[in-house]
């Protein structure tokens, strides 16, 4: 009973706060109610059972992704308009659109189930130590893998952002090392109490 | 109604995610929605996955939900940076300007 | 044998190389070598009537090559030697080369002399091909052939839109009367199963007991067919109803009209009558049809003739009314008559063609009588010419016009109840004949000369134009005494030997009429006088009187105004509404237009998809999207 309320709450504030994260607005409360939305899917997660996830969700997402928003929200400038006139004329074709295919979802899910009815039991296992049971030893590769996405992804962020000052001062390795006697020293050959000029 | 099973999970994982794709284009006002709404599309499939790892009591499904977060997480931190350099050439991320698929 | 076989081959070998031998050397050159070629030609004809009198031969075919497999057995190429061809060729190919001749000079400053040349060379050709044929597929080619030539001769000056309408009538008429040709044709080989002219003529009794069905009128096979066959003869002949392209024919050169519209090939109707005579006087009433078409178009030819002011229309409706003649002693059954007729008509009317066209050549091209006059000083030796041209075609007495044109009168009392009208009838065409004649000469080469061009520098011809003048003026004074002996004098098949129908009857020269008729003409000719050397302003008051009769007849009896409403008006609007509204409108704008257009708007109503805006591609995708899951979920129901 307990589990069927806190999950119809938990699962009405989310939907409530991903369409406000839509239709809001201000962008630095769409980004918040991004929060929002991601708290209550920990929360989810944590009631069924899944708490390693939960907890990894918000970390990673809430912790890093969700600030990441904030500060482009609020370092970009960004109008604060509001819906323009001509999304109106999508409005009743999404409608339709999202009540036809839950309809069907419902539909299949209620009436025709393929799997009988799954219910939740409570489990035995930790979660955090049965997932660390196999991520490194059967999913290692993909591990690693993600690992390597997750340079990429740094390395493309600063190459996309990176604004190539040439007064600023920095080092040719290459260039260093394959410098010439010729470009560097010149003889020369002055007279008493004259000076070199250029 | 009176347990939870996995159809009600099911049925929030869609819901979640037609709310994602509706809001992809249902937003006029600026680009930050286009790369939260895909958070939220990817958030939909995470609860998916999770909710059936437990309910079929399979671990591959949390497994795979933590790569999805890597993911979602590599591919935020790109789109913003291309949202920083577009802003920086463009001066503004107004989405009614940006029709050069056009000819 | 080899000498008939050169009357075919040397035309064909001068159409074939003059316009070669023109590219290569020069024009000169293919206009000398085309005129020696005809004139050899020619001379080979003499020669050959020479032989087949002298040598008493009798009527033969031969085989050149063969041609078509018909049914089983080849249709020949072939050459009928018998009296009525080789006289025929002697016409044809005399004043053919006397043409060739003369239009070395007359088209000297033209610039497609070898065009000419060439085209003339053709002509001559279908010609003989035509004349000269056993069968009648043969016929029809030289037929065809010689309307093609005279298109193309018509329309030689193709830069002038009168010419080219010319020639696209002259075409268009000959071409609706070689449809019943055909239709004779096609009724002469069904029924006698052969295409052969002497296999035809001999199976005339069997056609005529076939009865047969016309458009509820009941004749037999030989009728039907003899009546189609006359009117392709119509159509080539300008007979009234078919006449309208002659007078417009004139728009080609003077040569041209020498050649084809007097002596050959308005000549071919006649011919093609008279090769067929045996055929036709099985029936009365192609005979009686004959005469009347032939009374009827002399009658109408000589009255538009009195008034027509152009030099060339006069002589060519004088040709429409002599044809007439020639078909009024076809359909009396004098057909020797005919073709005595037709031999000193064209002498005479070549003559009176090409003296014409010296004097347009004169003048420096005017061709209206009006602008002409006092041509007698400057240049005499046309003028005595077209003198003796114009006493030839009066019947003058001993000139040649004389012999056939009272023979045709004569022979009008081969009918029994109607003989007196007719020979009445064409002695007032005769009259009529001798007015327009004499009015030709007086407006032309006496009186006042009130032209444009500055009469000083009016001249006598070249010797080379004056040199077919000379011979065909010869032959307009003796042709007549020399023929009469032979063709239709006391025994006439002794030459003829059964090639053409020949009537038995004889009858006595009537005196009364034969006053009568000479009074005629000598008053018409005193008329004349008085009308047109003397008294020129009576004319102008006369021509106020009688202002719409005068209208009438200058106007050719309104007959072509009367077939462009009812019978050209019609067809041009109906083919302009089928193409213009229907075709254009409806077909090619439902069809191959529309199916464009509707293309056309198809893409641009798919280029509005392409906003540029991502959520719009976004919306797309998701539309799909819920498509297929409920396709899916359709198959998952069922």
């Amino acid at each position: 009973m307990f589990v069927v309320g806190t999950f119809y709450f938990f699962a009405i504030f989310l939907i409530f706060s991903s369409l406000s994260v839509i239709f809001s607005k201000n962008p630095v409360n769409s980004v918040l109610f991004l929060i929002l939305a991601f708290l209550n899917s920990t929360f989810l997660f944590i009631l069924i059972g899944a708490e390693f996830v939960g907890i990894i969700l918000a970390i990673v997402y809430i912790g890093a992704v969700a600030i990441l928003f904030l500060f482009v929200v609020m370092m970009l400038d960004i109008e604060l308009i509001d819906i323009v006139f001509s999304v109106k004329r999508y409005i009743p074709l999404a409608v339709l659109f999202s009540i036809v295919i839950i309809s069907e979802i419902v539909y299949l899910t209620v009436v025709k189930t393929v799997k009988g009815n799954l219910v939740l039991e409570p489990s035995s296992v930790n979660n955090t130590e049965s997932i660390g049971d196999v991520l490194y030893t059967k999913f290692f590769i993909d591990f690693q893998l993600s690992g390597i996405v997750l340079l990429l992804a740094m390395i493309g962020a600063i190459v996309l952002t990176h604004i190539y000052k040439p007064s600023i001062k920095r080092q040719n390795i290459s260039h260093q090392n394959s410098v010439t006697r010729l470009e560097r020293v010149s003889l020369r050959n002055p007279k008493n109490g004259e000076g070199i000029d250029a | 109604m009176l347990s939870i099973s996995y159809n009600h999970f099911f049925i929030l994982s869609v819901i979640l995610f037609i709310i994602g794709c509706f809001g992809l284009f249902l937003n006029r006002r600026n680009m930050i929605l286009i790369l939260m709404c895909i958070e939220i599309i990817l958030l939909a499939a995470n609860i998916n996955f999770v909710s059936a790892s437990i309910f079929l009591k399979n671990l591959d499904g949390q497994i795979f939900s933590i790569f999805i977060l890597t993911i979602a997480a590599a591919e935020a931190a790109i789109g913003l940076a291309i949202l920083v350099v577009y802003f920086r050439n463009k001066g503004g991320i107004d989405i009614t300007k940006i029709n050069e698929l056009k000819d | 044998m080899l000498l008939f076989k050169l009357l075919f081959f040397i035309p064909l070998l001068s159409t074939v190389i003059t316009y070669p031998a023109g590219l290569l050397i020069n024009d000169r050159a293919s206009q000398i070598i085309s005129s020696s070629l005809i004139s050899i030609s020619a001379i080979v004809s003499w020669l050959c009537l020479y032989n087949y009198v002298n040598d008493d031969l009798s009527p033969f075919v031969i085989d050149i090559f063969s041609w078509i497999l018909i049914s089983g057995s080849y249709l020949d190429w072939s050459i009928a030697v018998n009296p009525l061809t080789l006289l025929m060729l002697t016409l044809v190919l005399t004043v053919s080369a006397l043409v060739h001749i003369y239009s070395i000079e007359y088209m000297s400053h033209d610039k497609s002399k070898n065009r000419f040349m060439v085209y003339l060379s053709l002509f001559t050709f279908c010609m003989v091909s035509l004349v000269v044929s056993d069968n009648i597929v043969q016929l029809f080619f030289g037929w065809e052939g010689v309307g093609l030539a005279s298109y193309l001769l018509i329309g030689f000056w193709h830069h002038k839109k009168t010419a080219n309408n010319a020639a696209i009538k002259a075409f268009l008429v000959n071409r609706i009367a070689d449809f019943g040709f055909l239709i004779g044709i096609a009724l002469l080989y069904i029924y006698s199963d052969s295409l052969s002219i002497t296999d035809i003529i001999a199976s005339k009794d069997y056609l005529k007991s076939i009865p047969i069905n016309f458009i509820s009128i009941e004749t037999d096979v030989l009728t039907i067919s003899c009546f189609f066959l006359f009117i392709g003869a119509m159509g080539k002949s300008a007979q009234f109803g078919f006449h309208t392209w002659l007078p417009d024919a004139m728009e080609g050169p003077t040569p041209v009209s020498a050649l084809i519209h007097a002596a050959t090939m308005v000549t071919a109707g006649v011919f093609l009558t008279v090769r067929f005579s045996e055929l036709i006087v099985m029936s009365d009433f192609i005979l009686n049809f004959i005469l009347v078409v032939g009374l009827i178009t002399a009658f109408f030819a000589a009255s538009v003739a009195l008034f027509q002011k152009d030099i060339k229309k006069v002589i060519a409706y004088s040709t429409c009314s002599q044809l007439g003649f020639m078909f009024v002693a076809c359909g009396l059954g004098a057909f020797n008559v005919a073709i005595f007729h037709l031999i000193t008509h064209g002498y005479f009317k070549a003559l009176l063609f090409l003296s014409s066209g010296s004097v347009i050549h004169g003048v420096h091209d005017e061709q209206d009588m009006d602008k002409m006059g006092n041509l007698f000083s400057k240049m005499k030796i046309t003028t005595i010419v077209m003198w003796i041209g114009t006493l030839a075609i009066i019947g003058f007495p001993y000139m040649s016009g004389y012999y056939s044109k009272d023979l045709i009168l004569n022979a009008s009392f081969n009918l029994n109840e109607w003989g007196s009208l007719v020979y009445i009838l064409l002695a007032i065409i005769s009259a009529m004949t001798a007015f327009y004649s004499f009015r030709l000469i007086f407006k032309v080469f006496h009186g006042k000369y009130n032209g444009n061009y500055d009469y000083e520098k009016i001249h006598e011809s070249n010797f080379i134009m004056l040199i077919p003048l000379f011979i065909l003026s010869f032959g307009s004074i003796f042709a007549g005494y020399f023929f009469n002996e032979i063709l239709s004098g006391h025994s006439p098949s002794d030459f003829w030997g059964g090639v053409i129908f020949l009537s038995n009857e004889t009858h006595p020269h009537s005196s009364i009429y034969a006053i009568f008729s000479k009074s005629m003409i000598t008053f018409a000719i005193l008329l004349c006088i008085y009308m047109y050397a003397l008294n020129l302003e009576k004319i102008a008051n006369l021509k106020k009187q009688f202002s719409k009769f005068y209208n009438f007849l200058l106007n050719k009896w309104f007959f072509d105004e009367f077939y462009n409403k009812y019978i050209v008006s019609p067809f041009y609007n109906s083919g302009l509404i089928l193409w213009k509204k229907i075709d254009q409108n409806i077909i090619d704008r439902l069809l191959p237009n529309g199916s464009a257009l509707v293309i056309s708007k198809i893409s641009i109503f798919c280029k509005k998809i392409q906003t540029g805006f991502i959520f719009d591609y976004t919306f797309v995708i998701i539309a799909g999207f819920t498509f297929f899951i409920s396709i899916i979920f359709y198959f998952a129901i069922l």
